[in-house]
């Protein structure tokens, strides 16, 4: 079974790495890890009462979870399950022991599209690349139409 | 009653009567401690003055003497009442020499002690035996505190309450007004609204509470009644106008025809162009009659699991074989793996009717540019997107294109009524799902249907 990675923001339009990923690998049994880059806040209750759930569960929107329904509806028989994991740090060795928690064997990137950053989140591709792991930059036309809402259709016609 | 006097008169009420309950309770527990406290008194004054009267020895009555003397103050109104009441069994003697009840007598006699009170004056008496010899010692005085304080005391509470009345019954109304002016004043507003000046809106207070949601709520309602009269005025208009062009055609038409003596082949001609825009009559006819089926369900109709993707592929099929040019597109990029996922409650017939009519108009408004449509399912739902590239929709009508009969103004070289999206929309309406249309102009447009799908309803 091959795990792959892919660093998203919540947005529907990040799904798309996971779409042509999965595109290009399509006779495996894949388990697909969707990673959100943020610097977890420092106040003591925040830490007291961490919960990697419910934090990933306020990140969400209705819209992504849809997008991630209809991938693993395209992709039922491929992808056996599809996590999302927060990454809390900038530093190599951190991100190498992700790496080797997670099981990860591939990682895809999105090449044109840049990942929203917002908050406390930070762009994980630049740890990403100093790694030693297998990276696949994907491409597709990027939409930059500014949207207020966040629609499924980001993810057609790509 | 009106509310507003309702609550006033509650308040004021429950106010008054509490107020009252509390002064009346204070006033009686103090009357009665205030009673039993002076009764004590006369009782330690009876049992020292019993003492020292009947008692043994001559210094003890002494010190008794002067302990009354020296530390038991004078009550108003003092008197003792040394009574030898052996000789007198049913004190009858007694109770006329000193003008006392016998009940207060006999009460002494059988319990050792009793109180009395005579208007304002307290009696204690005890019950003292020795040598073989009966003595009831009285004590009676005046209750200064009873008279004098605890009456003031009543006053007090009585000018109290009276004066919390007032403020009350002034709060009351108050308080009663601060809360129904606000709703008076909506319906105020509300009455002067009417289907003249339906565009009139209550104005939203600052805060946010009730009254202002209520506020916001009827403004909501003025606001959808007022489009569903636009919209009632445009259809009129529209349909008339839609009926009135190839009437005024035919009238024309046989008019010319008429004027003078014309050849076969003119009053052919004439007649072929008559037929021609009554077929078209017979056309919409159709449509808007199909369209006001649709719309407002009178018989039901069958529905059955229909597998969407064949819809799909039958009207491109249709469409293929009427316009050869036309380049439509089936994206499966992300049709889901399990036909299971692909299945939604409805009328074959009714879904092929709304799906034909956006393609048709997707290829028709595009020179037949292509178009792509692309199927996908989520848990709950299944989503087909119909994307062209074709004059799109100016923004400013995006909110119309609903509306029977209407066409957008960059429509004129496009043949057509303005029929088929309204009823793609009451189709997939009937379906449970929404139909979306996002365009930009000279860009194309894109269509977005979804339906609820079968496992998960």
């Amino acid at each position: 079974m091959k795990r792959i990675l892919i660093p998203v923001d919540f947005k529907v339009q990040s799904l798309n790495t996971l779409k042509l990923a999965m595109a290009s690998i399509d006779n495996y049994a894949v388990s697909v890890t969707l990673m959100f880059a943020e610097i977890p806040s420092d106040s003591i209750t925040d830490l007291l009462f961490y919960s990697p759930a419910r934090r990933i569960d306020s990140l969400t929107t209705v819209e992504f979870r849809k997008a991630m329904a209809i991938l693993m509806n395209r992709y039922e028989n491929t992808i056996t399950e599809i996590n999302i994991e927060l990454l809390h740090s900038m530093s190599d060795s951190y991100f190498e022991n992700f790496l080797e928690a997670n099981r990860i064997d591939e990682i895809y990137i999105p090449e044109q599209y840049k990942l929203n950053i917002c908050g406390r989140a930070f762009d994980p591709i630049p740890v990403i690349m100093r790694s030693g792991a297998r990276v696949f930059p994907v491409k597709w036309e990027v939409n930059r139409q500014y949207s207020e809402v966040d629609m499924t259709d980001f993810l057609f016609g790509v | 009653m009106k509310t507003q006097s309702k609550i006033a008169l509650i308040l004021f009420i429950s106010n008054v009567s509490i107020i009252l309950l509390f002064g009346g309770a204070i006033y009686y527990s103090l009357n009665k401690y205030s009673y039993n406290d002076f009764y004590k008194r006369l009782e330690t004054r009876a049992t020292i003055a019993a003492k020292y009267n009947f008692g043994a020895n001559e210094m003890n009555v002494e010190a008794l003497k002067t302990i009354k003397e020296q530390h038991l103050e004078k009550l108003p109104n003092e008197k003792e009442y040394l009574l030898d009441v052996t000789e007198d069994p049913g004190f009858l003697k007694t109770a006329a020499n000193y003008s006392l009840s016998i009940k207060f007598l006999n009460e002494i006699s059988m319990r050792g002690k009793a109180t009395l009170k005579d208007g304002n004056t307290f009696f204690t008496g005890i019950k003292y035996l020795n040598d073989n010899k009966v003595y009831f010692v009285l004590v009676s005085a005046h209750h200064y505190y009873s008279s004098h304080h605890l009456s003031f005391l009543r006053n007090v509470i009585w000018t109290g309450v009276g004066l919390i009345a007032l403020i009350t019954i002034g709060f009351s109304v108050y308080f009663s007004k601060l809360i129904f002016d606000p709703i008076k004043l909506i319906t105020f507003r509300v009455k002067q609204i009417s289907t003249e000046n339906i565009h009139l809106r209550l104005e939203e207070p600052g805060n946010n509470n009730e009254i202002s949601e209520l506020i916001n709520t009827f403004n909501d309602l003025l606001n959808r009644l007022e489009t569903a009269f636009e919209t009632q005025k445009n259809f009129i208009s529209n349909a008339s106008h839609e009926f009135g062009t190839p009437l005024t055609a035919i009238i024309g038409e046989a008019d010319v025809a008429l004027i003078k003596e014309r050849s076969t082949v003119e009053y052919q001609e004439s007649l072929k162009n008559i037929l021609k825009q009554s077929e078209r009559l017979d056309q919409i006819t159709k449509s808007l009659l199909f369209l006001a089926q649709t719309g407002y369900t009178g018989k039901k109709i069958m529905f059955e699991i229909v597998r969407i993707d064949e819809v799909i592929w039958g009207v491109k099929e249709v469409m293929d074989k009427l316009n050869p040019q036309n380049k439509i597109f089936v994206n499966l990029d992300l049709l889901p793996e399990d036909p299971k996922k692909l299945k939604i409650n409805g009328s074959k017939g009714l879904l092929n009717v709304a799906i034909a009519n956006i393609v048709s108009n997707a290829c028709k408004y595009s020179y037949s540019k292509p178009v792509a449509i692309s199927i996908a399912s989520s848990n709950e739902e299944v989503i087909i997107l119909i994307k062209d590239e074709g004059v799109g929709i100016p923004e400013n009508e995006l909110q119309f294109i609903y509306d029977p009969f209407f066409r957008a103004s960059n429509t004129h070289h496009f043949d057509g009524y303005g029929i088929g999206l309204p009823l793609a929309r009451n189709i997939v309406k009937l379906h449970n799902g929404a139909l979306n249309v996002m365009s930009k102009v000279n860009k194309g447009t894109t269509v977005r249907m979804t339906f609820p799908l079968v496992s998960f309803i």
